[in-house]
């Protein structure tokens, strides 16, 4: 019995350590102000990235659109990088006009996302319905 | 060793470390703002490297490989340089010659040597249709890597993706070559300086990602892990390569340490490990994980002391979990689980060598440093001095450590949010 809980557990415990971080996703909700009938786009990026790096996503954004998988949504971009001012670079390079936040580097993690991955949707609550790596 | 009992002798030393570097030797004189503007703004540091007068300083960021040079007393930023697409069409009409490539089919290994670099401009009219110009220029992205001064000018080790077609023709590659470019002192007039890649010994260079000049040889860091897996012969994965003033290939002076090849470290790592200096008397060689310095001229190495923590015993650990887990696929929090000491830098210090190492903790799936040690250790190997510095302090986090030897101050670099570069000058006795 002893044992057939702890198991339980641990496999509880690793399930808990590769899913979605509620609390990070909840904040990013609710600093875009997500609706519930809404889905959330997130590019990961950083800023020393090829042109093709945010190209490839937003053509692929632009795809789904048009499949009719992305209905409502709303755009953000999780840049790489430590300050405001390294920000506003990435805003500049590619006239981004959408939501965009600092990204400590564990942006990926935090939303069970591989290293590789590029574009990620969620629905309202997180559930993860597309990937692009 | 047991989880608990590794920690207690972490904490343990830590704090004994503390205690006799209480009293910091490390004194702030002045704190100098690097100078950022609307169009450039620094993003990371990968090398700083100080002009022989002591009055500039010419910094690196491989992130965004933008070239910088400041002026040292003011932090004014003097001039600065973007790889530009240029880059590519530079190395393309230079003497540069693409290196030959293995591919598998089946089960073969097909050597290719039949590649010609083409310009940006030629491609539109050699491959109409298929991919226009407009898409091949998304897909570069050249990086100056690191830059120095060298002979009243500077020179840069950059890896620029240029286009190749191959005899017959199918369709057009991208291949990052590693090249060298020379410019005057006000980081103009660019001239790119080929390495010659024909010998068939020489192994691939696609990256590179450090490099010294010593008596007029070339000393590069070189990565190739896709060479180690069409092979799977460890000795393929040199890490140092020596050419001479002309560009030719002359040797592999440096493979893999043992103890990465051994515990297969040396492939997992997707970053080039190799730690590279010189002040003119011998060249400085490290890696990040390993407790020794390697004098490569004289052929001898120190080891380090009076660190909290000595990684060597725990490299089988680290093989023996990538078994265990059944891949060697793994995270730097995995790696730093078992290796917690890291050498993050070297720095000449008036014919000694002073090596900044980091303590780094792992938290659930993550890793963060908690502390800096910088040591001072004379050519015989004995340590001179060691003292520790912040993590963070008003100036922000620490990103960068070295050296003017010309004013004999130690340079400690910071980045926050609020105030943006810091360059700390201080007197380290």
């Amino acid at each position: 019995m002893g044992i057939r809980f702890c198991f339980i557990l641990m496999i509880l415990f690793s399930l808990k350590l590769y899913s979605l971080d509620e609390t990070y996703y909840n904040q990013l909700r609710s600093k875009v102000n997500l609706q519930k009938e809404e889905q959330l786009v997130v590019l990961f990026q950083n800023i020393g990235n090829c042109s093709r790096c945010y190209i490839l996503p937003m053509e692929q954004v632009t795809k789904l659109k048009r499949e009719g998988t992305l209905n409502k949504f709303k755009l953000l971009a999780l840049v790489v990088c430590d300050r405001d001012a390294e920000l506003n670079v990435y805003k500049k390079q590619h006239d981004w006009k959408y939501y965009m936040f600092r990204d400590d580097g564990k942006g990926h993690k935090r939303l069970n996302a591989k290293e590789t991955t590029f574009l990620s949707v969620f629905d309202y609550n997180g559930k993860k319905i597309y990937e692009m790596e | 060793m047991k989880i608990f009992e590794f920690s207690a002798i972490v904490i343990i030393m830590i704090f004994f470390i503390s205690i006799t570097n209480s009293f910091s030797k490390i004194y702030i004189e002045k704190n100098v703002l690097i100078e950022e503007k609307e169009e450039f703004i620094l993003q990371n540091i990968t090398y700083v490297d100080i002009s022989t007068d002591g009055n500039k300083m010419l910094f690196s960021d491989s992130q965004t490989g933008v070239i910088s040079q400041f002026d040292y007393n003011s932090g004014v930023l003097l001039n600065k340089l973007n790889p530009s697409l240029v880059l590519s069409d530079l190395v393309a009409q230079s003497k540069a010659k693409p290196f030959k490539t293995m591919e598998q089919k089946g089960t073969k290994i097909i050597e290719r040597t039949d590649w010609k670099f083409i310009s940006l401009l030629e491609e539109g009219k050699i491959n109409p249709g298929k991919i226009n110009e407009e898409t091949l220029k998304d897909l570069i992205n050249n990086i100056y890597c690191i830059s120095k001064y060298y002979n009243n000018g500077i020179i840069s080790l950059a890896n620029i993706n240029v286009p190749k077609i191959s005899n017959p023709f199918d369709f057009v590659h991208i291949q990052t070559a590693t090249e060298f470019f020379k410019f005057d002192n006000k980081i103009q007039h660019i001239k790119v300086f080929p390495l010659q890649q024909e010998n068939k010994d020489v192994p691939p260079l696609p990256t590179a990602n450090n490099f010294c000049i010593f008596h007029n040889y070339y000393y590069v860091t070189t990565l190739d892990a896709g060479r180690y897996l069409l092979f799977k012969k460890n000795d393929s994965l040199p890490i140092l390569a020596v050419y001479d003033k002309n560009g030719n290939f002359i040797k592999i002076k440096r493979y893999l340490p043992y103890l990465y090849d051994f515990s297969n470290l040396g492939y997992l790592l997707t970053d080039n490990s190799l730690l590279l200096e010189t002040d003119n008397e011998d060249i400085y060689s490290s890696f990040w994980f390993v407790d020794y310095i390697d004098f490569l001229n004289k052929s001898y190495k120190i080891r380090l002391k009076g660190l909290p923590y000595a990684n060597k015993s725990m490299f089988n650990k680290l093989k023996l979990y990538c078994e265990k887990k059944g891949s060697f696929d793994i995270e730097y929090y995995e790696i730093h689980k078992f290796l917690p000491l890291m050498i993050k830098n070297l720095i000449p210090v008036h014919k000694q060598i002073a090596v900044l190492s980091t303590l780094n903790e792992v938290k659930k799936q993550e890793y963060f440093i908690s502390k800096y040690f910088l040591q001072l250790y004379n050519k015989s190997g004995e340590l001179v001095k060691q003292d520790t510095i912040s993590n963070i302090n008003n100036n922000g986090a620490l990103q960068y450590v070295t050296y003017n030897n010309k004013k004999n101050k130690l340079l400690i670099f910071r980045k926050s949010n609020e105030k943006g570069w810091t360059m700390e000058v201080t007197k380290w006795e």
